[in-house]
């Protein structure tokens, strides 16, 4: 079974990026860039893991986060989070929000790449 | 008497009245030790024996105690207490304040400039790191770094890439490595006024200068300051009855209703435009100056020897002859001080003071009267041919060191110029934004150093 992933970042290029690294994983990509449609994506795709950038329009990942583990449908999907360096505080917060893992930008393809399989196989 | 602790006043106003101190001590009934103590601040004096002093001083009690140095005491106890590996005698500081009153007062100014550093380097460092837009606009550059470093990593691991995938990386680094320019740019203006970003500025080569800002004009072609008659001789040749305070009241007048303290500049500039068209009339400079490659010292010595006026003639040509090249100036004084500037895209000026310290103008200071052609290789910009001359100011007084002012005219390089032979500066901007570190004339750190 193909993994499905959701990319939730609103700048084009890192999307770019990124969905290529994981196509090439052969995991099936689905984009999102705006945080008020995230909570729907998931609903509509149901991945198995969720690259989310913590900085958004309209919503940020934290709030994102915490509506998810609140649903149904996003209760248990690991969320692998992009953060900036320096926000440490942010990052405990998102912690206890209920993200999975951190990545700290820029990030480095393969450490991207190893930490979204790390988690795809643990939710498998 | 402001100023004193109570021992101090009390050993002054004794001496006034000529009284000894074996005398007041046995007067208030204290041996004459401890009043020597007292008097020089090692002792504390309140109650009955303070009232007694003052009644044989002939004073008010509240004349001996008004507060006056407690406070300075106060800070000297502060710095010895935070210092204290420095060893300062805290049991002495009152001593030392009466005894040495002007050093007290010197020290205690020093350590309330210093606090007041503090507090302000504080607050600063605190903008610094609460500045939403400041953390909104390092956000954006990191973004754009890592999408630049994510889609290098592509193209340098993943050496199969189809030829379109691989366009398209390569067209994503160019974008995101110009919105991180613009962003560090926009960033660096927040800190110095000196760089000047313009958003709205177009993307095709055109003349930047005050004008914009409501200045004077630099580099602006005014027709109505030509002299009308096309000479018969060649340069240097026309005289006319000069036009400018009337040009300069009908075309400049919605600059002067917004700025009347323009006029002056407005009027020296109009002035040395109107002597550079009548020393280099239009259509003769340019048939002379194409056959030249528009270089300002032979014009000059062609026209009667002014270089300066040749520099400000060149900048000044209309922007729709094609077969002219565009000239950016700027003229400083040995400040460094900018006096004027007209900038041509790719290669940018100071607004208002000094710039890299390898460019060409500030050497020519140190020559005057030579002229010092150099190419500009800057780190962020274009190419760029520059001819540099300085020159003394007249009338600033017997035995002052002369005022000096010196001009960098500069244009693009043409391919139809041969520079073999002239000096190639690799040049910044200003140190700050430069990436050049390993320049020896650095004098500021290069702001985006990891």
């Amino acid at each position: 079974m193909t993994e499905s992933i959701l990319i939730v970042e609103d700048e084009p290029h890192i999307v770019e990026a990124v969905r290529f690294l994981f196509q090439r994983e052969g995991w099936h990509c689905a984009v999102e860039t705006d945080g008020a449609n995230v909570l729907e994506a998931v609903s509509a795709h149901k991945p198995d893991l969720i690259i989310l950038d913590q900085m958004l329009p309209n919503r940020s990942g934290m709030e994102i986060v915490k509506d998810l583990r609140q649903s149904a449908f996003g209760a248990d999907v690991p969320v692998m989070m992009l953060t900036a360096k320096g926000q440490s505080r942010d990052r405990q917060l998102a912690h206890l929000a209920g993200v999975t893992s951190f990545m700290t930008k820029p990030f480095s393809n393969n450490d991207l790449v190893d930490e979204a399989r790390r988690l795809l196989e643990q939710g498998a | 008497m402001a100023g004193m602790l109570v021992g101090t006043r009390v050993r002054q106003l004794r001496r006034e009245r000529a009284i000894k101190q074996l005398d007041l001590a046995q007067s208030v009934k204290i041996s004459a030790s401890y009043l020597n103590l007292i008097e020089h601040n090692r002792r504390p004096v309140a109650g009955g024996l303070l009232v007694r002093l003052a009644e044989q001083l002939g004073v008010d009690v509240s004349y001996l105690t008004q507060d006056a140095d407690t406070k300075m005491l106060e800070r000297f106890h502060q710095t010895a207490r935070r210092t204290a590996q420095a060893g300062a005698e805290l049991d002495r500081i009152a001593d030392f304040i009466s005894r040495f009153p002007g050093w007290a007062a010197l020290l205690d100014r020093e350590i309330q400039q210093n606090e007041a550093k503090t507090q302000t380097l504080e607050t600063l460092s605190d903008q610094f790191q609460h500045d939403p837009v400041l953390r909104d606009t390092l956000h954006i550059m990191l973004t754009n770094i890592t999408a630049i470093r994510s889609t290098a990593e592509i193209l340098v691991l993943h050496g199969s890439l189809e030829q379109a995938q691989r366009a398209r990386f390569d067209a994503n680094i160019f974008q995101e490595s110009k919105r991180l320019a613009r962003k560090a740019e926009e960033l660096l203006a927040a800190f110095d006024p000196d760089i000047h970003i313009d958003p709205s500025a177009p993307a095709a080569p055109a003349p930047v200068n005050k004008e914009a800002e409501g200045g004077v004009p630099v580099g602006r072609f005014v027709p109505e300051l030509e002299p009308e008659q096309v000479p018969e001789s060649g340069l240097g040749s026309q005289r006319l009855t000069s036009p400018v305070e009337e040009v300069v009241e009908s075309l400049f007048v919605d600059l002067l209703s917004a700025n009347p303290h323009l006029r002056a500049q407005l009027m020296a500039w109009a002035t040395r435009y109107y002597e550079a068209a009548r020393a280099f009339p239009l259509e003769a400079l340019i048939s002379t100056a194409s056959t030249h490659h528009y270089d300002p010292f032979i014009l000059a010595e062609l026209s009667g020897g002014d270089v300066p006026l040749a520099f400000f003639r060149l900048a000044h040509l209309p922007d729709d002859r094609e077969e002219m090249p565009r000239f950016g100036l700027l003229e400083i004084d040995n400040s460094a001080g900018v006096w004027l500037r007209k900038e041509i895209s790719g290669f940018r000026l100071p607004n208002r003071s000094g710039a890299c310290p390898r460019w060409p103008i500030y050497r020519a200071l140190s020559q005057p009267g030579q002229g010092y052609i150099a190419r500009l290789s800057p780190i962020d910009g274009l190419p760029c041919l520059s001819y540099n001359y300085a020159w003394q100011m007249r009338g600033h007084g017997v035995g002052l060191p002369p005022l000096m002012h010196a001009m960098m005219l500069y244009r693009e390089i043409s391919p139809a110029d041969k520079l073999d032979q002239t000096r190639n500066l690799q040049v910044g901007f200003h140190c700050a934004i430069c990436a050049r570190t390993d320049c020896s004339d650095r004098r500021d750190a290069y702001a985006l150093t990891a």
